[in-house]
């Protein structure tokens, strides 16, 4: 059997587990999978199923420009 | 002299090697550089160490019957004020506002047990933190690596940390990580209040080691004290800021965040922690990858549910029984001691050597033949007449022949109705043979020895010292609780048994009094949760997963108690020569790397769930989106690496049944079917439900 990793190279779960979480999330909304607490928060699972498989190309692009990035963000959440 | 920023550690590295013919003194940042935690904020440890110190001072005053009690926030909020002032103290002396461990806390520590000596409590309380803050450490490797080349290029080493915790702490850090004796000094701010943040920190190690400037290069993660303040000095500064680091602790971050307000991700959080990293992360065999990322979680949040079910219920003592209760004892040692690290009333726990086909002739000893544990035997269809009977509790069939023949009956005589040639009168004639004095006699003649053996045995573990026992076990009907419990029941000093299972299927019904009784933690029929029944789509595949590399146990034999070691009793294993025993064997090895995973991951689960403070009711949302997604709606390939080969179970008899419907199963589908009905697995579903209701 092929060796697989524990943590994948998108720091997930093995291979794949936030897209079959967001899988299993669309079917428990057709069918009852049962108690899942609630389920995971539909936009946040497309927040992290995002970081997970584009993350790797995005961070070490950002960065450099982390400061700035940073104070837009707390300007942006200033005028929330 | 100047400051170099790099996005990835390898161009850190190569700069790195190209330039260092030109220093003889390299120092590194400790933290972030050298060593990179698993969670995203380093304070999350210090409310475990809060847990910590009230389990202690909590568990003393209950000993000293002192009412008062510290919550873990208290002590946490106790903690952030002292320390604060002691940075305001320094901050007032020093350019740097710094702490030092030491101080602080022994501060916190008397106020909280209000004495003086706390010499022994602090080295504890050190001892404590610094090895939850190893349990959730990882050196870079490729940057360990070329310390090490440096260090061999004769380069005077030093790692140098703005930090609270003193040299003498950090040395026990990086000794944990592997790479101490690389390192020619630790120096901490800590110890001297004089940190890189300011840049004082510099000068003193230029005096104190006898460095040049102009020789020295330090490389850190912080643009600021790890760049511009020694660049302002002439040391030649390497600045890594790494995207991939930066995307790891965001993604951790954001299911710490999420976890706050759904408690589906407390979990997936606590798995993200669990994570092995850098040089950990190595190919494993894909069945090690299941047993760390899905039995592990399962199976160490069972062992923390029965734990908290103990402490709730004051139980004292605990029996794991064999042979999967070999694997929960072992994640019980990986996981319980962390996590309820200072709470001095956990049980005992001890590994009892217990069967089906043990106890079942047993049970008979003093009580005889129940109607209800024969009808267990007749629940497998491979079980068909009377020499079943005999062969699960132990019988010479012979001697009941006059019996049989008193009631209508012969050893043949079919009583099972999966099988063809079945009447029930043949069963109710069965039934009242039960009731019939003499064969009760015969009964309890033939099974006495055992009896008397498995009290030997029992009495030698200490089963009847406590008022109150803990039984764990893996499922399903509770069959081995049920004839232990026949087998003790007549004795004054019989403990009330608890019966605490990994699921409890209760296919027919427990009888439950006070005094006997089974919960199952993880699913329990008793308590409707649909997403947790889905481990009854492979019961087998928890069994295998979870057994032990012996052989079960055939029964407990009476021997002489002459002798001055001899116990008077022996447990008598089933042999492993026979094609069955090889089959065994076979099975243990291939399900090995899995069992692997599941201690590697059980280590990982303790520290996680000491760090976030979890009990199983957090994370039951994500063990049971674990359970529906793995055993419900498994990939086609999971099937085919996990589907176990062999199952041995001496109580299942060899006749085949008849009428016996076979059952469809997912798991025994076609890879065809698997691979090509996009619905199987929804079909599935819903007669799971179906039944569910119906139940």
């Amino acid at each position: 059997m092929k060796q697989q990793y524990v943590t994948g190279k998108n720091y997930d779960l093995g291979k794949g587990e936030v897209g079959r979480t967001l899988a299993m999330n669309l079917r428990n909304k057709i069918i009852p999978l049962g108690n899942l607490g609630g389920g995971a928060h539909l936009k946040g699972l497309l927040i992290l199923l995002l970081s997970h498989f584009l993350g790797r190309i995005i961070f070490p692009r950002i960065i450099p420009f982390e400061h700035k990035l940073h104070r837009l963000y707390l300007l942006v959440k200033r005028k929330k | 002299m100047s400051m170099q920023q790099f996005y990835a550690l390898g161009q850190l590295i190569e700069e790195g090697e190209r330039i260092s013919n030109r220093f003889d003194t390299i120092s590194f940042d400790l933290f972030d550089t050298l060593l990179i935690r698993r969670i995203h904020d380093p304070d999350m440890i210090k409310p475990a160490v809060a847990r910590y110190i009230s389990n202690r001072v909590n568990s003393r005053a209950t000993r000293q019957g002192v009412k008062k009690n510290w919550s873990w926030q208290q002590i946490q909020n106790l903690r952030d004020i002292v320390e604060k002032e002691q940075r305001q103290e320094t901050g007032q002396r020093f350019d740097d506002f710094e702490a030092c461990y030491p101080d602080y806390m022994s501060r916190v520590i008397s106020t909280v047990f209000g004495e003086q000596e706390n010499e022994q409590l602090l080295q504890e309380i050190t001892d404590y933190e610094l090895a939850i803050e190893n349990s959730v450490l990882v050196p870079r490797h490729e940057l360990v690596n070329w310390l090490r080349i440096l260090k061999e290029q004769g380069k005077k080493i030093l790692v140098v940390s703005d930090v609270y915790l003193p040299a003498a702490h950090l040395e026990r850090l990086i000794e944990h990580a592997g790479f101490l004796d690389q390192v020619d000094a630790v120096v901490s701010s800590a110890d001297s209040f004089l940190a890189k943040a300011s840049g004082k920190a510099f000068p003193m190690l230029l005096e104190r080691f006898e460095l040049s400037y102009q020789r020295w290069l330090h490389v850190g993660d912080n643009p600021v004290s790890d760049g511009g303040r020694p660049a302002e000095r002439g040391i030649h500064a390497l600045v890594l800021r790494d995207g991939l680091e930066k995307m790891r602790k965001s993604l951790a971050k954001r299911y710490y965040n999420y976890s706050l307000g759904l408690s589906f991700y407390r979990g997936r959080c606590l798995q993200q922690i669990m994570l092995p990293l850098e040089a950990e992360n190595i190919p494993q065999h894909p069945l090690y990858v299941k047993g760390f990322n899905v039995f592990s979680p399962l199976l160490s949040a069972f062992v923390q549910g029965v734990a908290e079910h103990c402490l709730n219920a004051g139980i004292r003592r605990l029996y794991f029984f064999s042979r999967e209760g070999w694997l929960f004892e072992q994640v019980w040692n990986r996981v319980i001691p962390k996590i309820y690290a200072g709470v001095d009333n956990l049980p005992k726990i001890s590994y009892l050597y217990v069967s089906r086909m043990a106890l079942a002739p047993a049970s008979c000893g003093h009580a005889g033949l129940h109607q209800e544990h024969a009808d267990i035997v007749f629940l497998p269809p491979g079980n068909k007449d009377f020499r079943d009977v005999c062969r699960v509790f132990g019988l010479k069939a012979a001697p009941f022949t006059h019996v049989l023949s008193l009631h209508e009956l012969h050893q043949e005589t079919v009583l099972s109705h999966l099988h063809e040639g079945f009447l029930p009168e043949n069963r109710l004639r069965f039934n009242q043979m039960l009731e019939d004095e003499a064969f009760q006699k015969e009964v309890k003649k033939q099974t006495r020895p055992a009896h008397q053996a498995l009290h030997r045995y029992l009495e030698d573990q200490g089963f009847f010292a406590q008022p109150d026992v803990a039984l764990v076990d893996i499922g399903w009907l509770g069959t081995i609780q049920r004839f232990l419990y026949r087998a003790i029941a007549h004795r004054v000093d019989a403990p009330r048994c608890h019966g605490l299972l990994f699921g409890a299927t209760r296919g027919i019904p427990y009888p439950t009094t006070p005094a006997n009784s089974i919960t199952g933690i993880i699913y329990d029929r008793d308590r409707f949760d649909l997403a947790a029944s889905t481990l009854l789509y492979n019961r087998d595949l928890f069994e295998e997963a979870c057994r032990a590399p012996h052989p079960t146990l055939n029964g407990y034999r009476l021997t002489e108690k002459s002798t001055e070691d001899g116990a008077g009793y022996e447990l008598v294993f089933r042999h492993e020569d026979d094609a069955v025993g090889q089959a065994e064997k076979e099975q243990d090895s291939f399900f090995a790397p899995l069992q692997e995973g599941i201690f590697a991951g059980a280590e990982q689960y303790a520290a996680a769930a000491t760090i976030l403070g979890y009990s199983l009711d957090d994370v039951k949302p994500w063990l049971n989106y674990l359970l529906v997604s793995r055993m419900a709606f498994p990939k086609t390939r999971e099937i085919e690496e996990i589907c176990q080969r062999h199952h041995l179970d001496d109580f299942h008899g060899q006749h085949k049944a008849t009428k016996a419907a076979a059952a469809k199963e997912l798991w025994k589908c076609s890879r065809l079917k698997l691979r090509w009905r996009p619905l199987l697995r929804t079909e599935f579903f819903l007669r799971l439900i179906k039944e569910r209701l119906r139940s």
